[in-house]
């Protein structure tokens, strides 16, 4: 048994996706304390059982929206075997922001690359195995609301779960510097162990005040390791 | 350093060198709804576009629900013809005007409704309605509201029931407690017979204007208050709309029915219950202590009078009498009661109830009854939506305590500039 | 296809003054006028999209939308028409197709050609 999320940007297909994978075996909560509606279901591939909840739509990880801090905290706490990333192939720029994000959390993503038809059909072209390379997840293109590309969606989930690959994108060197070096403090002062190393550095450098609550770290603190940074 | 911002340019650019490497662009085709879009965000016809297909809406909504109105009133009237011929005085009383008067007087104005759902729903199925929230952006925005408060408040013109549930689709937390705590200004239609019973009765040819006028008016109060809480009690500013727009397409009309059924399903559970059960409590305040009122005859020792007489002298100010005070009691329960209520009072049907008006009502002190109605507070199906989606009795009662008081106060205003101008 | 713009622009013009006018006034100048002031105003509103094409690069969208907006609004009238229709046979009373006939009816031909091309380009462009 597996346990799988579904995260992407709201209106990319991930309902469409999720009933694809899920079928009749679903049931609509809530998330505990709020108003926001929770989709959970199973998928029986190969012998295996995928649990899956859907994710709220969001565009980040922030903390401003009970939308994004449900999926941020589901992922950190609950800790999926994999994350399925919805995205959208005729908005991948913007939809690929929250795929760095959950690079950064280090989650162990697979991607649906939905909507090709519309890419297409809006005049992009797109090589699925270069850009899976690049960001070093695997990636499956899907058309969800035809039906292409589930199983081999499904194919992926069961392959990630097995592997577990962590990747890891750096971004230019100058804040790559900063990153290495909040890092360094983390590991140092021991914040939030359990936790990926990355993400909180990141966190942090933007003053997540979820994390420095959690971390227990202030502003000042943080300001004066960036001073540190020659 | 803003690492905020550092960390967004950082993750961009990072997206820009993938995508640049693996997505090739061959050339954008013009697009059908960019044909449409051009007309529709137009920056002078967007907004007159898309008042002129609100209008549209409504007006689709009252005129062909017309006959099926009039086919229900006709039923249940004779419904109620009949059970008034009962040999038993108490009986008789009960089911032709308590259970025929009280459901039927709710149940002839669930075409209205329903024709109004359908229409709104087909528009939402074209895809259009995330382009007017973009286009009404900019003004929202001034107000304190953001584009997509603009189809909860668009909603709560049909009922705010379901546009205050609609709310959910709003992140900002502060923008949508804003937004569901001024939607009931937005006139829902179960106050619409108010306005057309007492337009109708006190301003004739003018009475369209005068409907439109107190629908504008719940329009600017909404947008004054909103500011107020915005400035005061919320601080911050509206979050910018970050929109998908989605390709239009032709609604089929099944689907269209599909969803308005939904929509009107929740309003006839509201009419099966509350609505029921309010016109029974109202048959049953006017028609009793049972001898007193000589079976409903005399209907100055009832419960209602005396309940009416309580709150008159907080209402006279306002020109209003007993009478409307026990109809406005009634309206707490819901608005489509207040005019039941008025008719069983005078003791008339609902044909007899615009001549009855006249001799308790002055035109100045119809307006006032028909700013109160649509300010005062929310139906008790609304307010429980309200609590659930406020989350807590305390904002909730902010809500009850500003509406109230805020009602009374233009009420008032209204009265006295009426009562001078109309001299 | 400017020239039959620049008409339906004058002729909405025309008639949507003609109904403010009446609504104004109180009662209809001429039978097929209805004193309707709100009425009047959409088909003011139609006119400014009509007029806006003649001045904007994509004249085209706006020739076609106009004519939609006509075409719904002379269809919307039909209806209503037709309903009133049907409450009089319910209600028991005289009625007489004609005093329901009013000007946007008789302007739905002329939304019929633009409606047409909208619909065309819904079938060929991508959506």
């Amino acid at each position: 048994m597996i346990k799988v999320a579904l995260a992407g940007n709201p209106n990319v297909g991930k309902s469409v996706i999720f009933n694809a994978l899920t079928g009749m075996r679903q049931k609509i909560g809530n998330w505990p304390g709020v108003t926001v509606e929770k989709k959970e279901g199973v998928c029986k591939y190969k012998d295996v059982e995928f649990h899956i909840v859907d994710l709220p739509g969001i565009y980040g990880f922030t903390a401003h929206s009970i939308d994004e801090k449900i999926a941020r905290d589901y992922i950190l706490k609950e800790k999926p075997d994999v994350v399925v990333n919805v995205v959208d192939a005729s908005n991948i720029e913007r939809n690929l922001y929250l795929t760095m994000q959950l690079i950064e959390m280090e989650a162990n993503i697979v991607i649906a690359l939905n909507k090709m038809d519309l890419a297409e059909q809006r005049g992009y072209k797109i090589d699925v195995r270069k850009l899976s390379r690049e960001l070093g997840v695997p990636v499956t293109p899907t058309v969800a609301v035809r039906g292409e590309g589930i199983e081999e969606l499904k194919s992926a989930i069961l392959q990630a779960s097995k592997t577990k690959r962590k990747p890891s994108i750096r971004y230019s060197d100058g804040i790559e510097r900063y990153i290495s070096l909040v890092e360094s403090k983390v590991i140092e002062n021991s914040i939030l162990p359990d936790c990926p190393l990355r993400f909180v550095a990141i966190k942090l450098l933007e003053l997540d005040n979820e994390i420095m609550k959690e971390a227990k770290v202030g502003k000042e603190v943080i300001e004066k390791w960036i001073s540190l940074v020659s | 350093m803003d690492f905020v911002s550092e960390l967004a340019v950082a993750r961009y650019e990072k997206i820009g060198e993938i995508v640049g490497k693996c997505v090739e662009k061959i050339e954008k085709p013009r697009t059908f709804s960019d044909v449409i879009d051009t007309v529709v965000t137009d920056k002078y016809v967007g907004i007159p576009i898309f008042l002129s297909l609100m209008w549209a809406v409504f007006q689709f909504g009252y005129s062909i629900s017309v006959p099926f109105s009039d086919a229900i009133d006709v039923f249940f009237a004779w419904c109620a013809g009949i059970a008034s011929r009962i040999e038993n005085p108490y009986l008789a009383s009960f089911l032709s005007d308590g259970f025929f008067g009280g459901w039927g007087f709710v149940l002839v104005f669930l075409p209205p409704i329903a024709f109004v759902f359908i229409a709104l729903t087909i528009l939402e199925q074209t895809g259009y309605l995330p382009r007017a929230a973009f286009v009404v952006d900019r003004a929202m925005t001034r107000v304190g509201l953001q584009g997509k408060s603009f189809i909860p408040m668009l909603l709560g013109f049909g009922c705010n029931v379901p546009a205050i549930m609609a709310t959910r689709t709003i992140d900002d937390e502060a923008d949508r407690k804003i937004t569901i705590m001024v939607n009931p200004l937005m006139s829902c239609s179960a106050r619409l017979p108010v306005y057309v019973l007492f337009a109708g009765a006190f301003f004739k040819e003018s009475a369209g204007a005068v409907i439109t006028l107190m629908y504008v008016l719940g329009i600017i109060l909404a947008a004054v208050m909103a500011t107020l809480f915005r400035k005061f009690i919320f601080g911050g500013s509206p979050s910018p709309l970050l929109m998908e727009l989605p390709p239009y397409e032709v609604p089929t009309i099944k689907s269209a029915l599909m969803s308005s059924w939904l929509r009107i399903q929740i309003f006839l559970k509201k009419a099966a219950t509350i609505l029921f059960i309010g016109a029974v409590i109202m048959w049953f305040l006017a028609t009793h202590p049972w001898d007193a009122t000589n079976g409903g005859e005399l209907i100055e020792n009832s419960y209602a009078s005396m309940i009416g007489h309580a709150v008159e002298p907080i209402i006279s100010p306002l020109g209003l009498d007993w009478t409307a005070g026990v109809a406005l009691v009634g309206g707490f329960l819901a608005k489509e009661i207040v005019i039941g209520t008025l008719a069983m009072i005078y003791g008339v049907g609902e044909e007899g109830v615009a001549d009855v008006i006249t001799q308790h009502f002055t035109p100045a002190s119809a307006l006032a009854l028909m700013t109160i109605t649509l300010i005062y507070v929310p139906c008790l199906a609304t307010l429980g939506v309200v609590r659930q989606e406020l989350g807590s009795w305390k904002w909730t009662g902010l809500v009850l305590a500003y509406e109230l008081i805020l009602a009374y106060i233009v009420a008032l205003i209204v009265y006295a500039v009426a009562s001078v101008v109309m001299l | 296809m400017k020239w039959y713009s620049a008409i339906l622009f004058l002729i909405t013009l025309v008639a949507g003054l003609m109904e403010v006018v009446s609504g104004l006034k109180g009662d209809s100048i001429t039978s097929l006028v209805p004193s309707d002031v709100f009425g009047g105003i959409v088909l003011l509103i139609v006119s400014a999209v009509f007029l806006r094409g003649l001045t904007h690069r994509e004249h085209y969208a706006f020739y076609e939308f106009g004519s939609l907006m006509l075409c719904i609004f002379s269809v919307l009238y039909i209806l209503a028409m037709l309903a009133n229709g049907l409450d009089a046979a319910i209600v028991g009373e005289e009625w007489n197709p004609i005093d329901d006939l009013r000007i946007e009816m008789i302007l739905l031909p002329f939304a019929i050609p633009g409606t047409l091309r909208l619909i065309r380009e819904k079938r060929e462009l991508p959506p």
